[in-house]
């Protein structure tokens, strides 16, 4: 009996971490909401991109946003699940210096959550883009964390 | 006897005139009637008129893209009002925009404005956990909204259930901020970008000015200051947004006046030293150790000045 | 005597007193003699003293005076004679003067001093007078004359023990008087003279009847003697008229039955056979079917069998013919209470002679007062029983008077006698009497009458239980009759001869008498049943052969005259009411103080801090807008529910009488509309004063008017249908509740049961027959769109919402269909598309190419028909999804440009601060928010809800132009701007006011016809048909 207990919730626990949310478009916002947790949302963006074509470069969407020394935000990104693409996130500074990628190459790893506490207030570009160019939908959050 | 019948006599006139008058009435009013769709239609013609003129774009519109950029770049209040709560600075009623100003708006160009002026103070207040407080607020936005022709973007009844509740502020921050931003962004969409720049003008003015008055004590005094310094920047790209609509009287008034703050802050000088950040991962979270600095040079002085600054501009915003 | 009189009779006999030889002693006691007749010892020495003054005036005595003279002052004399009966002539009435002439003719002849002087001065005194020589010579004959040879005039009746050989003068027999009773009739003034040459002891309405004096004999009075039959007024005046009279009525009734609606019988053969100039009374024990009877021979119910025959015309089949000839006076009052009596005649006078003059009814109304002994009482108001103000005898006596003045020829009287003393109803029957005289059938149930009354009747009708007739014949043989049967002792015996009584009671005691037992109880059954009774009389009653001819009805016909009709009901209604203070300050007042109430209540201050008060801020106008249609529906309802019922007993009297019923109505509609139309002046003005509702007075005056109004008709329905005022009370709630409810006030109709209409895209059906719906709209969509703000946006403002729905939720809602399709394609769904939603689509689009604005986008989509579940494909999409954006962007930036022109207008007027401060009073004085908030639906869960296959719009309904699908598609939505009617767009506010008074007109149809109370019947006849049914079972 236990043992079935746990199976089950294994499943469930496997099946809640999946970070695919159906609903592409701005509902799938509303659904990625619980992942906010106890930060202070502050801005989301709708990505919704085609599948690469053969010998284009690859689609990505760009979006400035400016941060605040002081503060420690907190940046993750909801996939529809209709789509294939899973979503890459990158930040980059004013200089177009890059920060942090949620994708370690190396480990062919996405990482769902990047903190990010902030001491050079400036304007900051946050680019997604789907693995492997496949077509995708997500939805992007920058929040402040507690 | 003879009183009697006169009586008599008066009362029968009368009644005999009040059946000439019902018959006079029926025509007339069968009259009026004609002449009243008559007149309605001619009114509406007048309307519609307006329909068959060509739109005439007054506006050297900026592209959208650049226009969603630029507004972007205006930070949310949330920023700003954070840092004054992390450290330690006291809540204030009397900075806030009075909720009965609201009655004073009649123009696209007031109500744009207000409602960032509102919205940066809801926030505030949220912040600050009187969330209880905001339901008069969350009402004069619901309104403004609704003037502005922009409501769909609130669902003014789940935040007026969690408003109910101190519990609840990151709900209610979450829905007011989406709802925001997905405001302004239809307002660019539709073509109506002067009205998102006004909006994002106004909770700009409001948390600048919150941020000049709130009480500082010498300990956090120096941050603030310095957050104070960094919205040169924005202020910069808030005229540029302006500039485009220099033409209409009223956001020429409003660009005089930011022009003016703007002397104030061409004393303030911001300097970036970049380094390479560090990444390390912890509880499945990629955190970044952000080793390059800006720095914000500014004086006493300017500070009060700036402060003067905004608070004329403010106040001419929200009367 | 007057006296004016008095001062001329004693000028007039000194005048003549003083002829010839002068004054005797025996005139002068003459005059004293008179004068004590009718005066108190006080006036009779001033008159006396008076008398002696003229006799006087000359200065001379009466021998001193010589031939010559004598011849002169006569002369004098006669010119003073002349000077003073001309006097007299302006100043006293035909019948004063003819009392003169008989006076002065008395006077002479108290010592038979006849001197041509003395006659010349009479004779110029009576030609002065007016009165024909006939009728002098007639009067001095009575005067002067006592054998009967020289009485022989037709003016004449004499009254004596023995027959006389006169020809023409009248006779009436009295057994045992001695002397003869002269009695003289003047005509032209209906007078009557009584003059007693015998030594009997009689009494003149107990006054003692001195010989050879000349008295007044008038209506109603009895001359008494202590043996032997009276002489009654209406004896003698009978034997004057009866020659003179035709009988041209034949009232004949054949084997009637009637059965009640319960089944139980009233009646049963009854026949009887009459003619006009008779009186006949109905009599029976309770409940043997008096009235039953009165009712059927009226008209007023049919029988179940046999006939009613009025000269060869069936009264039941032919009502309309006989109608007029009828009169019947009910048992209770149907008197106007707050009238007087005088008013209440005139008005019924006016009603029946609805084509003479005023003027002349005036005098007919005089001549019926006095006759009924009512002149003197004539401006006292009526009152209640509970509130008297005249005597039951008098009251009794204007009811018969109302009858009266129309002269019916039949008359139906309903115990005219209950509650009154003997005297009022020996009046009451005397009066009677007098009519039959006239001509008339009389028909009177009466219960216990005296044995004076009980002889005055020609016939007697006797029922018993169950309605069987058991006697019709002569009252004073009725009782012959009963004690032949049974076998009583002095049966043959009428009536005492000596006291002149026979009693009533002793039939009844006879006819109802019952089984006695061994102990002497009365055993409760009766010796005789009543079938038995019948059976005796049936084999006892011989049928009177009809003699004469039977002529036709006379025809009657009176000109129709609505108008005055109407003005005359109109008049009397208005009296009454007005004369009924508490009414009217009750009425009045209850207007304004509700309004007061109801106003200072829920005017509030939005911002205590500021103590100002701001219309724009009220949120309790629109429940004001609800509560102002609820009250007029309310208050119409109560001055009307009574009215009808109220007046129930006249109208019934009144239904003999050929009136319209149109104009009954309207006239009573006129004045509770007037009422109506005060109380609604009244409640707006300070209602909206108090709120601050600015202009617009008279629309909602007239909403608040017109749904009075409409209030007053249906509670007259509701008046007219029931039996109790207390019923018709516990209607009222009935009636308003589902009106407040289905006004859309209290619950959005966007919010009730879906089954019973709510929820849908029109106002439910249910809603569409509240008057209070129609009313409430009109008013709320006329303070949003004409007040002296909105009045300028309006129409932009129109169409700036309906750009902006289209913009933002309708043409997005359409994408949403053709996007999700391309989703499911995509993702290879087996059925990307449901057939109802391509369905809604081709509705959908349809309806856009017909829109009002596609004339100005001229965008349309060409190829509709092949919106089909068989034709729809990915193609059929994209050029959907074209189509759909191009109308987006020109409804997105037609309504930036609308948007901006308002926005520009608006900043016109506040670009200063004068100009702000003005523009903020001008919005804060009109415009209110939460009415704004109402009547866009700003709360509506859903904007836009899809309904079948269609979408329908619910944000903004006060902006939305409804769209028609035929001429007579008229319902909309709820709080529209306009209706449509045959293709035209109709303010809601004419269109609603228009509708409510087609309520009021159908409820006039229905009030006319008596729709309400035929549909009740309609239950009860079930009901009995229930019953009966089970009894048979």
């Amino acid at each position: 009996m236990k043992k079935y207990f746990l199976l089950f919730s294994l499943i469930f626990l496997v099946l809640s971490a999946n970070k695919s949310f159906s609903q592409c478009g701005d509902a799938l916002l509303n659904i990625c909401h619980g992942r906010l947790e106890n930060a202070r949302f502050i801005k989301s963006w709708p990505i919704q991109l085609p599948e690469r074509a053969r010998g284009e470069t690859l689609p990505q969407v760009s979006f400035k946003l400016p941060l605040t020394s002081g503060n420690t935000y907190k940046i993750f990104a909801c996939d529809a699940t209709e789509y294939e693409g899973k979503v890459i996130i990158s930040i980059r500074n004013q200089k177009d210096d890059l920060v942090v990628t949620s994708y370690m190459v190396e480990q062919n790893r996405h990482i769902p959550v990047i903190m990010f506490p902030v001491l050079m207030s400036g304007i900051y570009t946050f680019s997604f883009y789907f693995e492997d160019g496949k077509e995708g939908c997500a939805v992007g959050v920058v929040s402040i964390a507690d | 006897m003879k009183y009697r019948k006169t009586k008599m006599e008066i009362i029968k006139q009368k009644h005999i005139i009040m059946k000439k008058q019902k018959i006079i009435l029926v025509i007339l009013s069968v009259l009026l009637v004609q002449v009243i769709t008559g007149c309605q239609q001619g009114q509406r013609q007048e309307a519609t008129d307006l329909l068959s003129d060509s739109f005439k774009d007054n506006e050297l519109r900026l592209n959208d893209a650049m226009i969603r950029e630029m507004i972007s770049s205006v930070p949310n209040p949330l920023e700003i009002t954070s840092v004054l709560q992390k450290t330690g600075v006291v809540y204030s009623q009397d900075l806030l925009n009075p909720a009965g100003n609201i009655n004073n708006y009649n123009t696209n160009f007031q109500r744009a404005l207000n409602l960032g002026v509102y919205g940066t103070d809801l926030i505030y207040m949220n912040i600050y956990d009187r969330t209880v407080a905001t339901l008069r607020y969350l009402s004069n936005i619901r309104e403004l909204a609704s003037d502005l022709r922009v409501e769909q973007f609130f669902d003014y009844n789940t935040l007026n259930r969690l408003s109910e509740s101190s519990k609840n502020v990151d709900s209610v921050l979450f829905i007011t901020n989406t709802g925001f931003d997905r405001m302004t962004r239809y307002l660019i969409d539709q073509g109506r970008s002067n009205i998102a720049i006004l909006i994002s003008a106004g909770t700009w003015i409001e948390s600048l000015y919150i941020a000049t008055h709130a009480q500082t004590t010498p300990a956090n005094k120096e941050i603030i200051n310095k957050r104070i310094g960094e919205q040169k920047k924005v202020l910069d790209n808030l005229l540029l947004l302006m500039n485009s609509y220099d033409h209409n009287s009223d956001f020429n008034h409003l660009i005089e006046d930011l022009k003016s703050l703007k002397k104030q802050f061409d004393n303030v000088t911001i300097t970036y030293q970049y380094a390479e950040p560090s990444i390390k991962e912890s509880d499945g979270m990629l955190v970044v150790v952000d080793n390059s600095r800006s720095i914000v040079d500014i004086s006493d002085e300017t500070i009060k000045n700036i402060t003067r600054e905004i608070a004329l501009l403010r106040n001419r915003v929200i009367e | 005597m007057s006296e004016k009189i008095l001062k001329a009779l004693m000028q007039l006999f000194a005048i003549i007193a003083r002829q010839d030889v002068g004054l005797s002693s025996r005139e002068r006691d003459f005059v004293e003699g008179f004068l004590k007749q009718q005066l108190s010892e006080i006036a009779v020495s001033e008159y006396l003293n008076l008398f002696d003054d003229y006799v006087a005036h000359d200065g001379k005595s009466s021998e001193e005076k010589d031939r010559t003279e004598v011849k002169l002052t006569s002369v004098k004399d006669s010119v003073k004679t002349l000077g003073i009966a001309k006097k007299i002539n302006r100043t006293l009435t035909q019948k004063q003067k003819v009392v003169v002439i008989v006076r002065l003719l008395e006077l002479i002849n108290s010592d038979k001093n006849f001197t041509p002087q003395r006659m010349a001065i009479i004779d110029t005194t009576a030609e002065v007078f007016n009165i024909s020589r006939q009728e002098y010579k007639a009067i001095s004959c009575f005067v002067i004359r006592d054998k009967s040879e020289e009485l022989d005039i037709p003016e004449i009746l004499i009254s004596q023990s023995h027959t006389t050989s006169n020809i023409n003068a009248h006779f009436i027999h009295t057994p045992y008087l001695d002397g003869k009773i002269i009695i003289l009739r003047v005509q032209s003034v209906d007078l009557y003279f009584v003059k007693y040459t015998g030594k009997s002891e009689l009494f003149i309405n107990g006054l003692p009847l001195k010989t050879n004096r000349i008295y007044n004999f008038a209506t109603g009075s009895v001359i008494k003697q202590p043996t032997g039959k009276p002489v009654f007024y209406t004896d003698v005046a009978a034997k004057f008229i009866s020659d003179t009279a035709e009988t041209n009525i034949f009232f004949k009734v054949e084997n009637v039955d009637y059965t009640f609606s319960n089944g139980v019988k009233g009646l049963e053969n009854i026949n009887l056979f009459e003619s006009s100039g008779k009186m006949v009374a109905i009599m029976g024990s309770s409940g043997s079917g008096k009235t039953t009877l009165l009712n059927v021979l009226s008209g007023i119910e049919n029988p179940s069998n046999g006939k009613v025959i009025i000269n060869n015309t069936n009264l039941h089949s032919e009502k309309k013919k006989v109608k007029e000839i009828i009169g019947y006076i009910p048992q209770d009052d149907l008197l106007i209470e707050e009238l007087t009596v005088y008013e209440n005649l005139y008005y019924s006078a006016m009603l029946v002679f609805r084509d003479q003059k005023p003027s002349h009814i005036a005098d007919k109304v005089d001549n019926i007062l006095t006759s009924l002994g009512l002149f003197q009482i004539k401006d006292l108001k009526v009152g209640n029983l509970m509130n008297k103000k005249i005597s039951g005898g008098q009251r009794k006596r204007l009811n018969i008077g109302l009858e009266l003045i129309r002269e019916p020829s039949v008359l139906f009287v309903d115990e005219p006698t209950s509650g009154l003393s003997s005297r009022d109803s020996e009046n009451v029957m005397e009066l009677l009497r007098e009519l039959t005289l006239r001509g008339k059938l009389i028909f009177v149930v009466i219960h216990q009458p005296s044995s004076e009354i009980f002889k005055m009747f020609d016939k007697v009708i006797i029922l018993d239980e169950g309605g069987v007739q058991i006697y019709y014949g002569n009252p004073v043989e009725a009782s012959i009759y009963f004690k032949k049967i049974d076998n009583q002792i002095n049966s043959d015996v009428g009536e005492c001869p000596k006291c002149g009584n026979v009693n009533p009671e002793s039939i009844f005691n006879i006819i109802e008498s019952q089984i006695v037992d061994e102990y002497g109880k009365s055993t409760g059954t009766r010796k005789v049943q009543p079938y038995e009774w019948a059976k005796h009389f049936e084999s006892f009653f011989k049928p009177e052969a009809i003699k004469k001819s039977i002529p036709k009805l006379p025809e009657t016909f009176v000109k129709q005259g609505w108008f005055r009709q109407a003005s005359i009901y109109f008049r009397r209604d208005l009296n009454s009411k007005l004369s009924n203070k508490q009414y009217i300050l009750l009425n009045f007042l209850e207007a304004p103080v509700l309004a007061f109430l109801l106003a200072y209540i829920i005017r509030y201050i939005n911002d205590p801090e500021s103590g100002v008060y701001i219309f724009r801020e009220n949120a309790n106008i629109m429940p004001y807008m609800f509560i102002c249609t609820i009250v007029a529906l309310f208050t119409g309802m109560i001055v009307s529910a009574e009215e009808i019922f109220k007046d129930r007993k006249i109208l019934r009297r009144e239904s003999f009488l050929n009136l319209s019923r149109s104009s009954y109505l309207l006239s009573k509609m006129s004045i509770l509309f007037m009422i109506s139309a005060i109380q609604a002046l009244l409640f707006i003005w300070v209602g909206n004063n108090v709120l601050g509702i600015k202009g617009m007075y008279f629309e909602y005056w007239i909403i608040f008017f017109s749904v009075s109004a409409l209030a007053n008709v249906i509670g007259l329905n509701i008046s007219s249908a029931f039996n109790s005022a207390v019923t018709i009370y516990i209607i009222i709630p009935f009636l308003i509740i589902p009106q407040m409810v289905l006004t859309g006030a209290m619950f959005s109709f966007d919010r009730i049961n879906y089954n019973l209409g709510g929820g849908r895209e029109k106002v439910p059906l249910i809603a569409e027959i509240m008057p209070s719906r129609w009313a409430f709209e009109a008013l709320v969509v006329n303070q949003f769109i004409n007040n002296d703000y909105e009045k300028y946006f309006f129409d932009l403002r129109k169409l700036e919402s309906n750009l902006n729905f289209k913009n933002v939720y309708y043409i997005p809602e359409l994408k949403g269909y053709i996007e999700t399709y391309k989703s499911k394609l995509h993702a290879e769904e087996q059925n990307p598309i449901s057939d109802k939603d391509i369905q809604l689509l081709q509705n959908e689009i349809l309806k856009e190419n017909n829109s009002f604005l596609a004339q100005y986008h001229q965008i349309t989509f060409e190829n509709t028909e092949l919106i089909k579940p068989e034709s729809f494909n990915h193609q059929t999409a994209k050029e959907i999804l074209v189509y759909l954006n191009k109308l987006e962007s020109f409804y997105r930036e037609n309504f930036n440009k609308i948007n901006q022109q308002i926005d520009r207008q608006i900043s016109e007027m506040v670009n200063s601060p004068e100009k702000r401060n003005k523009y903020q009073q001008w919005y804060d004085q009109h415009y209110n928010s939460h009415l704004a908030t109402f009547v866009k639906n700003t709360y509506a869960p859903l904007p836009l809800i899809r309904l079948g296959n269609t979408l329908v719009q619910k944000i903004d309904p006060i902006y939305l132009n409804p769209t028609s699908r035929h001429l007579l598609d008229f319902r909309t939505h709820f709080l529209a701007p306009n209706k449509n009617l045959a293709g035209r767009p109709i303010p809601t506010f004419y269109f609603n006011l228009a509708i409510l008074w087609l309520f009021s007109v159908l409820a006039y149809i229905a009030l006319y016809y008596d729709l309400l109370k035929k549909f009740l019947l309609l239950f009860k006849k079930r009901e009995v048909t229930i019953q009966t049914s089970k009894k048979q079972k």
